[in-house]
Formats: C-alpha cells, structure tokens, sequence
C-alpha cells in the first residue's frame, strides 16, 4: 500500500509538507500542493485511509456533511436521515461544510479518522475525481447536490419540476418582470435552478431583463445584497422567485423598504412564512424524503445491493388567499 | 469501571469472543453478540475506551452532542464552535439527540467509541450510568446550556434567571396581567430554571399568579403547539404568550393562529426565550431575549480545549439582551 512517505518521495517535499497538503491545511504553497496532489493522484494514494477502518469493523455509524447547518433545509434533512437511520440500527454523525470548500475537505478529514460505514456528503465543489476517489473507498452517497462526471448515486430535488410550478404561480397572478435570486453557480442545485428559470421565462414569455437576475451564496445576507442589486439596477420587478429559504429570508428584508412591495416565491417553505407580511408563497422541497431515500441507498450501497440516483418531487404552497389573477 | 473481562464473564463467554463482538468484528455468532452487547449494556462499559485512544493518539476531533439541530438555537451554536475548533487546529463532529434522553445516551455511547479527544455536551435530562461512565473515565466532557444533576464537568450556559427577568420586566412594562408561559421540559436544566425564575417573578411584577396560564411542551413546536392549545381550552384568554425557547414560540405562535384565527392571533403580544430571525416580520413583531449561542459555543470549545491540555477550566453563564419589537 502506498504512503504518505511515497507520496513525498515522488512529489520532491517533506513529509510535513505532503501531509499538510493531503489533510487539506491552507499552508502550502500553490507549487508544492499540485506537486502533492499529481504524486497523491499518480500513486493512488488513499489520505487518512477510510477503507482501512471500513474494512476493519463494521460500526453502525454513517456520516453526514451538511452544507449549513443554520439553513432549515438541511438541519430537517439530517433529523430526518437520522431517523430512517436509527429504524435501521444506525447512528448519524454529523459535520459541516459552512458552504465552504476548504471547510469541506476538514471535516472528510475528521470522518476519515473516525469509524463510519459510509457517508452522505451534499458536495461543495465539482471536484469529480476527489469524490470518485473517496467513493472508491467508502460507500458514498450524495444528498441535494450532485457533481457531474462523478459516478456516486446522487439523491435530490427536481429542480426544474419546482422553478416551473413557480412560475406558472406567478405567470398566471399576472407577473411578467420577475426577478430572480439564485445560489452559487459551482452548486448543481444552482445551476439547475437558474438553468430552469432562464428557460421557463423565455417559454412562459416573461422579460428577459438580464438585470432581473443576480446570484448569492445561499446565505441569509447574499439574499438581501442581491435583492438590493436588482432593485438598484434599474429593473421593476413586481415578484421575486429566490433559489432558497435563507437568501428569501435577506429578500423579505431588502425588500421591507419599498411599500410596493413584490410578491416573494421561495425555493424552500419555512413553517414562519405563515406568519409573516408579506405572505410567501414555497416551492415545498422536501428535506425529510431526500434524507430517508438518502439513507436507504446508502444502506444499500453498505449492504453492496445495486442503487440508483433520484429525484424527490417538489409541491408548489400558494400563500395568496385569492390565489388566482392579482 | 467496567472492564472487558466483566463483560464476557456476565455474558458467559471469552474474552477473545467478547472482544470481537466488542470491536464490532463479524466473526462471531448471533446469540454471544446479543449476550455480549447486553453485559457491555449492563455494566456501562465504554468499548474502544476513549481514554486509551486519546493516549494512543489525538485526532484534533471534538465531538457536540445537541438537543435539537432544526432549532436554531443549537445550529448556531454548533456553528461558532465549529469556527472556534478550526482556529484551534480541531474539527467538530455533531449528532443530535432530537429533545431525546434515549437518544442522547445511544450518541454518548457512539462517541464513546469513536476518535474524538473531548465532548461538548448539552445533557437530555437526569445523568444516566454511561454518562457516569464516561465521566468517571476522565475523558474530557464540557456541559452546554444545560445542567446535570451531580455532574461537575464545567458548563457554559444562560443566564436564565437574568433571562426571565428580562422578560418579566417587559411584561410589566407593557402592561400585561394575563400572560400565558409555554414552557420546556422540567427534567431538562433550562426548563427548570427558566420557570422556577418566571414563577418566582411574576407577582411582584402584576402578573396573574393563576396556574391555568401556565403548560408545558417539550422544547420542540408540536409538543409547545399542544400546550398553548391546553392553556386556551382551559378558557382562559391571555393578553401576552411567552414562548420558553425559539421552537416553543413557533409552536404557540401556530396555536394561536390555528385556534383563534389571525385577526385575534395578532392582538396577543408575543415574547420569547432566544431570538429568530422571522420575529420581526410577524405581525405584531415577537420581542425576544437574546440568548448569545455563539458566545456559548466559542466559550464552550475553548473550554474543552483547555480541558484536553490538562487546565482548569471554570463554569461560566452568559448574560442575555433584550430585544424590543413593541415599538414602545
């Protein structure tokens, strides 16, 4: 088996140096870390061997890494998990990612060290190899997100089924300058929100105004900026479709000092949208079903039974008590 | 403690048997891994002894056990501990015991077994034997929020009683009498502690001391949804709804909507234990105490680090603010 010793021997750096690298530390310089990697990748070197533990003992425990662990969408994803998980006789450790790469590549780190059977991960890049490579050596099933090229059982929202029930939603009240607030295009989830929106708009024969659409990072604040850039761009939106709960939550705030208030859709329902002016209306994307259809493929994929990727329906909730024309 | 002979002499087999089974090795049969897995049960004995591991070696990992992860009061929490430990050079893992005391003690037993060099922990309720266990180990444990009787393990937590004094005061200020209190379990430290303060406020500050205002959910919003509802069918008409913690307000806030429409919902004023950030666009805005579950997670990591490097560490309570949305 190879080493972290033959991993610096080829790469020309100290083992301190290959270390850092391959445990993801943030001091390393650019040259010595693609010196490390290509070394890592040309010898097949497997970093804090999960395969090691996994072929050690089977321990009933899976993992999860989250994206945010403050965004609802995913803290009712890992109850959820967690449930259908326990009904088998497993446990769910939890890490999370914060949206963040780097902070993605810790904590794979600290579930290599521990004993898990396998791992439910919603990816933060598009680094197909690296999760090709991990799912060469642990069970590995993806939650919400998937990465193209990377051959890993994906399980997530459809998204272009939930940006369509929307906009029909807002075509139909009347809505024609729409604007939209997406999520960072390096998440497939993003992607095939806005990829959805562009298309549909341009069928449903809604503006085309490029300055209707502006694009966040799923958090809170983003929302709000974005919302603001719109606003200030020029553009008169009467609706804002926003790609996720978080960033309609900044919408809502943004949105609070133009008394002529647009009427917000959220990819994402939150139990206080009831409660609040104005009203928000969801495209209900069901965290709890992508958890459990989560879990049981990766049972599967424990157990070594075939498994397939899919797709978890979303449900359109009209907030707007006369619901039709405005 | 529990070693492993104990427990493959209660389970009537080897030690090298218990030792598979115990290890989680699939060379072994049915019947001794039931036997052995209920001897290990019995005797609280911690597998794979985390002492042992953290001598053998640190794997700069922090385990978090919290109460609730869908409430917000713990995912930020979990959040700015995480920030912290990667300052400190650690990485956390989290399991959730979901308001759950069977739950949370599976987790103590999971992390018992897993590389982790220290647990910060927010206790379900009454010390059970492996938390026992686990502390008597010497494995280095930091209590969040939430006490546990007989437990000295350093915490990091609310100041309730200032909390709800806090809250009592604004009542008063507001001129409610009739306030209806949702509250949290008793077995758990902060439902305890944030009545027995509430209990102990109300009249000196005008509030009706009749205890048909008063229920009790389970810090989660259907068990406060069902409590708020209990009070209501009691025939009682509060003028003020003060939610025990975030989930609890949610859970009410419902109940009114649900039980008395909007219209009427909306002429109660609502405060609550731990701040969300929806409370500002209800109508009327939710006022709230600020409970700082940044503070106590940074406070609570440091803590725990300093534990793992063999210091003192001393128990710390983190005032709360008020935050007034009446507009008065």
């Amino acid at each position: 088996m190879v080493t972290i010793k033959d991993v610096a021997a080829n790469a020309g750096v100290s083992i301190g140096t290959a270390s850092r690298v391959l445990s993801g530390s943030e001091q390393t310089s650019p040259e010595s870390r693609r010196k490390v990697l290509a070394a890592a990748s040309s010898l097949d070197y497997i970093a804090n061997g999960p395969a090691r533990s996994l072929r050690r003992a089977r321990t009933d425990v899976i993992g999860l890494l989250l994206s945010d662990i403050r965004n609802p969408f995913f803290s009712d994803l890992a109850h959820a998990a967690e449930q259908a998980a326990r009904s088998a006789g497993f446990t769910v450790l939890l890490a999370n990612a914060d949206e963040d790469a780097s902070q993605e590549q810790a904590s794979l780190g600290a579930f290599a060290s521990q004993r898990i059977d396998g791992l439910l991960i919603a990816p933060q890049t598009s680094d197909n190899v690296q999760f090709e490579r991990l799912a060469a050596t642990l069970p590995l099933v993806f939650v919400d997100r998937t990465v193209p090229g990377a051959h890993v059982p994906a399980i997530t929202t459809d998204n272009a089924g939930g940006v369509q029930q929307a906009l029909e939603h807002l075509h139909r009240r009347g809505h024609r300058e729409v604007a939209y607030i997406g999520g960072p295009q390096s998440v497939s989830s993003a992607r095939e929100r806005l990829d959805a929106f562009l298309a549909l708009r341009t069928t449903l024969g809604l503006s085309d105004d490029s300055r209707l659409v502006a694009e966040g990072d799923f958090k809170t604040m983003s929302g709000a900026l974005a919302a603001q850039r719109v606003l200030d761009s020029g553009a008169r939106p009467t609706a804002f479709l926003v790609a996720d709960g978080l960033m309609t939550l900044g919408v809502i705030r943004a949105l609070r000092d133009h008394p002529d208030a647009a009427e917000v859709v959220s990819f994402d329902d939150a139990p206080w949208f009831d409660f609040v002016t104005p009203r928000v209306s969801a495209i209900e994307n069901d965290a709890a079903e992508i958890g459990r259809t989560a879990v049981r493929t990766l049972l599967d994929l424990i157990s070594g039974r075939p498994v397939t990727s899919s797709r978890v329906p979303t449900r359109f909730i009209n907030r707007h008590p006369d619901g039709g024309t405005r | 403690m529990a070693t492993i002979k104990d427990v493959a002499e209660l389970a009537g087999v080897s030690l090298g048997t218990a030792s598979r089974v115990l290890t989680g090795s699939s060379s072994t049969s049915p019947d001794s891994r039931a036997r052995v897995l209920a001897a290990a049960e019995e005797l609280a004995y911690v597998a794979n002894g985390p002492a042992r591991s953290l001598r053998r070696s640190r794997t700069d990992v922090l385990g978090l056990l919290v109460s609730d992860i869908r409430n917000p009061f713990f995912s930020e929490l979990a959040h700015a501990a995480e920030r912290e430990a990667m300052l400190l050079g650690y990485t956390v893992l989290l399991a959730n015991a979901n308001e759950d005391a069977a739950q949370a003690d599976e987790y103590l037993r999971i992390f018992a077994t897993q590389r982790i060099d220290g647990l910060l922990l927010a206790p379900q309720g009454p010390v059970t034997p492996r938390l026992t266990a686990l502390l008597a180990s010497g494995f280095p444990v930091v209590l969040l929020n939430r006490r546990a009787e007989g437990v000295t393990a350093p915490l990091f937590g609310t100041d309730n009683a200032q909390g709800v004094g806090l809250v009592l005061d604004w009542l008063q200020r507001r001129g409610h009498r009739d306030v209806a209190f949702v509250g949290g379990p008793a077995a758990v430290s902060t439902g305890a502690e944030r009545l027995a303060a509430y209990l102990a406020g109300r009249e000196a500050r005008g509030i009706t001391t009749d205890d048909a205002f008063i229920d009790a959910g389970d810090f989660l919003p259907d068990g406060a949804a069902a409590a708020m509802t209990r009070i209501l069918d009691r025939g009682v008409r509060p003028t003020a709804v003060f939610g025990a913690n975030g989930p609890t307000t949610l859970g009410a806030v419902r109940a009114l909507h649900a039980r008395l429409g909007s219209a009427e919902a909306s002429a109660i004023e609502v405060i609550s234990f731990d701040d969300l950030d929806w409370f500002e666009f209800t109508n009327p805005p939710i006022s709230a105490v600020r409970n700082d579950a940044a503070a106590i997670g940074r406070l609570g990591v440091i803590g725990l680090t300093e534990l793992i490097a063999g210091r003192q560490v001393a128990s710390l309570r983190v005032p709360t603010e008020l935050i007034d949305r009446s507009g008065a």
